[in-house]
């Protein structure tokens, strides 16, 4: 008969600490934590449940101490992972938690994979689908704010959105059903332009929250900005200039940098990674023209381009190009040497690129870089404070764009007066979307709205 | 004691007993039916219609299936309308009036002319179970009739009460002796029993009401029939009337709502919330000035009119009160006094899928035992139960719908599923997911071959059938090849407010344009004049709604992996950790056949899903290894 095995691994993050904890979970918990723990004082017997014991942790072949630590047992259903966990908390250092890992191998315990505890507690119901993608996003966020937004959407920020927007869509649901099941019944239906407009409206919330992605997801995965420009208009000591060291080297021939530079930065709280790339220019050099490729490959996976150009000289042919190669794409046009003369013509700029602003700087001097900073956190996140719900997993994101659309399809067909069983057909979908996010919930639902609303039955 | 030993026994000739022993005998096992009153079978205990929304697609899919009702009430019926005609064809449904004397008269008819049938007026009072296994029957007065089989169809009977104000006695229906011993033997067997409630209306003398006054409501003309095999309504059509209550007839009910047995707390169980009584309405709907009230004939040769909308449980004074207070309705007499009536139920959770009890062997349960409320809901249950039965005596496997298949699949997977929930089961469209799918005009291609593999449909509806498919299919080669040009479309086209053509286009094509039905087609295509309707609607709603359809095809798809994944009937649930106490033993309780009807219980998360399937992976894989 299968049964699930017990498994085991360092919960702490990697590297020096104050205290590392090991946990176990599993059928085998208790009994490996009886193996090789021994309480202080001797004392033996059971481990009392949600209580912090003190020992120390031995190896039962030779008896020899591997740490002292505090032991805390946490018996099912009432632990994270829903079944029986052990948690030591010991000494932090790799060696330390490894050799304590290892003992608790040697009993029977399997290494865990990354994020089993948590897949564990999805399974046994202890945290619903968006919270266990929470804990995953949160062991894996880059920043503050991603850890905040992960711990949100763990404690139910996101599921008790969508289920509020599940209830609204019910009450939708629940019009549009009994015009179909109580058609005989002389209940006041909801008039079809209030029901395109209530159909409207939660479109456009659950629109909201998908534009609130973009946020979420710079902040939890950092933005990426592309340095571009043709060689020579000091890319690179822009991005030297913005790190605040010497990284990159900077010297006056052109089309010194053939590999694309990563390097990283915050921005007011928001990771950046910066590419820095070859220049765009017409050459035959063809280990240039492979990292021109690749600047162009960077361009299109970028967030945002910072476009630079040397301000002292009138554009180039290069530029053209390059300000084809940006078009469409969200980017600052950077004037660099400000410190001198300029002689570069903003007309021009203004014409062919239009959507972009215009930020004057000195990479050798370091003026207007403040500004600069700014005007890229700006133009990153679209949202200048941050929104109520910031959606951070790419399922939920799909998830909601399925019932944005079925929602669409929903409005489309009442403005066209289609069959109202074929509106309920978006409508499902639409709630079906929703459920994906925090698990489906039956039919029944409808009928309990239909009810609660409308006097039925002859 | 009687020697003879039935194949199956009904207990009941209700609408669920009617179709339980048809079925059973036809299938060619010898049957008992045992009744309380043989004058009474096939009686319409409460409104006098068959059919509506939802139950319009059940009583077409009994029919598809061999079933009774649909040829009984094509006979019976005395007004016909199709319901939701302005809406899609998955949501039409069909509705008629029925003189309930004619339909009982015909009913009875039907069983006394079916071979294999026996008839016995008697009162069942116990259950006689080998171990458990059912092997016979014990009635009030000491018979013991012995089958191999039992279906029990016992309706509102099981220690029926009736309620009217403070007063209540013991009846099964106004007029009839309730059965008194049956649920104590269900009980002692194991069953878990439970009180449901539903009511009626006063029934009111023709001659005292001023119809002169009122509006009327005629049925459709040609009424349209029920049964696949009916081709002409012959019956006298008759119309209804309607009226509206108002303040006063409020006000009347709110001052005597304190001896409403409900109110005043006599009665605990609960009734059907889409089938209220009046003073339910009033007091849940408050702001509503008016309830329309359908003042339906009982029949052709009676002066008895069913008030639909006017069900009570009112004391009699009160009752007059209310009536008279209504416009039309100011003289009129009361004929019969409306009640509220409480009676035992068995959870129907207790069921396999197949109708049979989980707890004893060859018990069937069908109809209102099972919590449900309705004729048709009733009559699809018997229907399933008398065939289980007999498909089980020879041996074979039962029938089971799935819930793509049919809106008897819908309903016994929602019983045997997340059971009643304490209030009577009704079917609305709203339960079946795959609506589009599950309509009136396709029941017969859905499932006559089915009901003709087992032996449950006789050769001419095969053939019927078979004639429909060939005629559809042809249908749509000739709509899918035959072009109309620009030239030939000139003239009618513009006509119809649709679009010009600007090249060689289908019939099928045009026939998706919204302006454009099978009526209109015939004028690009002279020889479509003569295509029977049944056939020109199957093309249309497969060409109209093909983009729908399909849509609902690959949600069946989608879903079934997830239904196709059974799980063993012996699954031993406290083996699959990580499952809540409450997870377990629900499981263990219901013991769904797949994990898509495990997912349908109430209170089974997602997290229990994944969990089964996990634990079904694993198992799957040591078998192998």
């Amino acid at each position: 008969m299968y049964r699930e095995d017990t498994i085991a691994a360092v919960a702490t993050p990697p590297g020096e600490g104050g205290v590392a904890i090991v946990r176990l979970s599993g059928p085998d918990a208790e009994r490996i934590a009886k193996e090789i723990f021994f309480r202080a004082g001797g004392k033996n017997g059971a481990l009392r449940s949600h209580t912090l014991h003190r020992g120390s942790l031995k190896d039962p072949r030779n008896g020899a101490r591997v740490d002292e630590c505090l032991a805390v047992l946490m018996r099912r259903p009432k632990s994270y992972t829903g079944e029986d966990v052990i948690e030591f908390h010991c000494h932090g250092g790799q060696l330390v938690t490894r050799r304590v890992l290892e003992l608790a191998l040697a009993r029977g315990a399997r290494q865990a994979e990354p994020g089993e505890f948590t897949k564990r507690a999805f399974l046994n119901g202890r945290i619903d689908l968006a919270q266990a993608e929470a804990v995953l996003d949160l062991t894996q966020a880059r920043t503050e704010t991603g850890m905040r937004l992960a711990l949100e959407q763990m404690h139910g920020g996101l599921s008790q959105w969508v289920a509020t927007l599940r209830e609204e869509l019910l009450d939708i649901l629940a019009e549009v059903e009994a015009a179909i099941d109580f058609s005989e019944e002389e209940i006041d239906h909801l008039p079809q332009q209030n029901l395109l407009a209530k159909v409207d409206a939660l479109k456009n919330r659950i629109a909201g929250i998908l534009a609130s992605y973009e946020w979420g997801r710079l902040h939890r995965e950092g933005a990426r900005v592309c340095i571009a420009g043709r060689p020579n208009v000091g890319k690179s000591s822009l991005l030297n200039a913005l790190l605040g060291a010497e990284r990159v080297i900077v010297t006056p021939v052109p089309g010194t940098t053939r590999d694309v530079i990563e390097e990283s930065v915050k921005l007011g709280g928001l990771p950046v990674a910066l590419w820095d790339t070859a220049g765009i220019r017409d050459t035959d050099n063809p280990i240039e023209r492979a990292g021109i490729d690749f600047t162009r490959r960077h361009l299109d996976a970028a967030d945002a381009a910072l476009v630079v150009l040397d301000a002292s000289e009138p554009h180039a042919r290069e530029d053209e190009a390059l300000m084809r190669a940006v078009r469409g794409k969200k980017g600052l046009l950077v004037l660099n040497k400000n410190d001198l003369p300029e002689r570069v013509d903003r007309s021009w700029l203004a014409e062919v690129a239009p959507d972009k602003a215009i930020v004057s700087i000195s990479a050798k001097s370091g003026a207007g870089l403040d500004a600069l900073k700014a005007a890229l956190r700006d133009l990153l996140l679209a949202a200048p404070t941050e929104p109520q719900i910031i959606l951070t997993n790419v399922r939920h994101k799909a998830a909601l764009e399925r019932s944005a659309e079925a929602l669409t399809a929903a409005a489309a067909g009442i403005e066209q007066g289609i069959s109202p069983e074929l509106v309920g057909i978006e409508l499902l979908h639409a709630k079906e979307g929703l459920e994906e996010i925090v698990g489906a919930v039956n039919n029944e639902s409808i009928l309990e709205h239909i009810f609660t609303k409308f006097c039925i039955g002859k | 004691m009687t020697e003879k030993i039935y194949d199956i026994i009904v207990v009941g000739a209700g609408h669920a007993g009617i179709e339980a022993a048809l079925a059973s005998a036809r299938m060619g096992c010898s049957t008992l039916m045992l009744t309380l009153n043989l004058d009474h079978i096939g009686q319409m205990s409460c409104n006098p219609a068959i059919g509506g929304i939802g139950k319009g697609h059940l009583v077409k899919e009994i029919d598809a299936l061999g079933g009774e009702m649909a040829k009984a009430i094509d006979e019976t019926g005395i007004q016909f309308r199709m319901l939701n005609t302005k809406k899609g064809p998955a949501v039409r449904a069909s509705r008629a009036q029925a003189d309930k004397a004619l339909y009982r008269q015909r009913m009875k008819r039907v069983l006394e002319n079916t071979e294999n049938l026996t008839l016995r007026q008697a009162s069942v009072e116990r259950l006689i179970v080998d171990g458990s296994v059912v092997s016979a029957l014990e009635t009030q007065i000491g018979e013991v009739f012995r089958g191999r089989k039992v279906i029990l169809t016992t309706g509102t009977f099981l220690r029926g009460l009736i309620h009217v104000g403070d007063k209540n006695y013991s009846a099964g229906r106004a007029g009839d002796f309730a059965a008194q011993g049956l649920s104590a033997s269900l009980i002692e067997l194991g069953f878990k029993i439970g009180r449901l409630k539903t009511g009626t209306c006063p029934r009111l003398d023709a001659r005292t009401i001023d119809f002169e006054r009122l509006q009327v409501q005629h049925g459709d003309d040609p009424p349209a029939p029920f049964s696949f095999a009916t081709e002409k309504i012959a019956q006298k059509q008759v119309p209804c009337h309607i009226t509206y209550t108002n303040h006063k007839t409020h006000e009347a009910i709110r001052a005597s709502l304190h001896r409403s047995p409900i109110y005043s707390g006599i009665i605990h169980s609960r009734g059907p919330r889409y089938c209220p009584s009046i003073e339910d309405k009033i007091v849940r709907f408050a702001d509503k000035e008016r309830h329309q009230i359908f003042l339906e004939p009982e029949g052709l040769d009676t002066v008895e009119i069913y008030p639909n909308g006017l069900s009570t449980s009112l004391p009699l004074d009160a009752q007059i009160a209310m009536v008279h207070s209504i416009e039309g309705l100011e003289r009129a007499e009361i004929m019969r006094p409306g009640y509220a009536i409480e009676y035992d139920y068995a959870e129907p959770t207790q069921l396999y899928p197949s109708l049979e009890t989980k707890a004893i062997k060859n018990l069937y349960h069908a109809g209102q035992i099972n919590g449900t409320t309705g004729y048709e809901e009733a009559a699809a249950q018997g229907l399933m139960a008398g065939l289980n039965a007999a498909l089980s005596l020879r041996g074979e496997e039962p029938l089971i719908f799935k819930r793509d298949e049919a809106y008897i699949g819908v309903l016994i997977d929602d019983l045997v599923t997340k059971g009643t929930d304490g209030e009577p089961y009704r079917m609305f469209t709203s339960r079946a997911e795959y609506r589009l799918l599950l309509r009136e005009d396709n029941a017969d291609l859905r499932l006559t071959e089915i009901g003709h593999k087992i032996g449950a449909v006789g050769e001419k509806a095969y053939a019927r059938l078979e004639r429909k498919r060939d005629g559809v299919a042809a249908l749509l080669r000739l709509l899918e090849q035959t072009a109309v040009s620009p030239d030939e479309a000139s003239g009618k086209i513009e006509a119809l407010c649709t679009a010009p053509i600007r090249s060689g286009t289908t019939l099928a094509q045009l026939l998706k344009r919204p302006e454009i039905g099978f009526a209109e087609l015939r004028q690009f295509a002279p020889s479509l004049k003569d295509t029977p309707l049944d056939i020109a609607l199957q093309a249309e709603v497969e060409i109209k709604y093909a983009g729908y359809i399909d849509r609902q095809l690959e949600a069946v798809k989608r879903a079934k992996n997830f239904e196709s994944m059974r799980l063993p009937e012996d699954l031993d649930y406290a083996a699959v950790t990580g499952l809540s106490r409450e997870a377990r033993e629900k499981l263990a309780r219901i013991r769904p056949r797949s994990l898509g009807q495990a997912s349908r219980i109430a209170g089974i998360t997602p997290a229990a899903i994944s969990l089964l399937s996990v634990y079904l992976h694993k198992r799957k894989q040591a078998s192998a290894s």
